[in-house]
């Protein structure tokens, strides 16, 4: 099955948005409350789970056609993302082995995208 | 890996609590429950996956008709189907839990060692996929889940301390 380049598109977007939501959840969990008007204006949290949801409805239409063993993996594109708005937003330190990591879990989803076919 | 060097405070640092010090205990405990998060997410796909084939099988346009007192809905089958649909509720409220364990989860420790661990859905749902839907375990497979949780295990040693 070959995979149209819309769909690349799609899934690359739902992977943006949703790296985009983890740092929404990440300021939220900072000052988290547990009591309803304190979730009730944690915009910070609203706005994380509401990318989540955004980038899930990419996700999907992005999933229609193509190839899941190659839209799948593209996926995991969100922590490259993730990686540069931690160090952006939260000051988190890019250490080696965050990128030893980041490589071999990228790889592994690789091949398992390549085991799926 | 250190906490006390000094980082630029960012615009988007929401406090002064965003800066605090979690322990080593704390992170572990962080680390593990983002583990947890991705077998529930993983069950939770599997489950969403079994309701939507079902729906799927409902051609478009499809109408049932509803009645209620004296009030007539035409509803489409696809919409009763799916708010009936055992598995993808389910498999819904399983992600919602999964959600609320990776925001407490969030609390403690770094988002660029957290959220890579997500990756482990990977394995979990290969791991489904073999054991539940009987497909075929490969070299290729074999390998991406070990060099997964390889990673994930860098991860989590630079995390928990």
């Amino acid at each position: 099955m070959t995979t149209p380049l819309s769909s690349i598109a799609w899934v690359m977007v739902a992977s943006f948005i949703g790296s985009l939501g983890a740092v929404g959840l990440k300021a939220g969990a900072h000052n988290l409350k547990l009591s309803i008007p304190a979730l009730a204006t944690n915009w910070r949290l609203q706005a994380g789970v509401a990318g989540y949801l955004i980038s899930w409805v990419f996700f999907v239409v992005g999933l229609k056609k193509g190839d899941l063993s190659v839209l799948y993996p593209m996926v995991s594109l969100s922590y490259i993302f993730t990686l540069f708005w931690s160090k952006l937003f939260f000051g988190e330190p890019l250490t080696r082995a965050k990128f030893v990591a980041l490589a071999l879990i990228l790889v592994g989803v690789a091949l398992l995208g390549l085991g799926t076919r | 890996m250190n906490p006390t060097t000094s980082q630029p405070v960012s615009a988007a640092a929401p406090t002064a609590s965003a800066l605090r010090v979690s322990t080593p205990a704390q992170k572990r405990k962080a680390l593990w429950m983002v583990v947890a998060f991705t077998l529930l997410a993983s069950i939770a796909q599997v489950l969403i996956k079994t309701g939507a084939n079902t729906l799927n099988q409902i051609p478009f346009g499809t109408f049932t008709n509803v009645v209620m007192g004296s009030m007539h809905f035409q509803i489409s089958a696809i919409v009763i189907a799916g708010l009936t649909s055992v598995p993808l509720i389910g498999g819904l409220v399983l992600y919602g839990i999964g959600a609320v364990m990776m925001v407490l989860a969030l609390q403690h420790g770094e988002l660029s060692v957290l959220y890579p661990v997500i990756s482990l859905s990977y394995v979990w749902v290969a791991i489904l996929s073999v054991v539940i839907f009987h497909e075929h375990m490969n070299v290729f497979r074999l390998a991406g889940i070990s060099v997964i949780i390889l990673g994930v295990a860098v991860l989590g040693r630079s995390g928990s301390r």
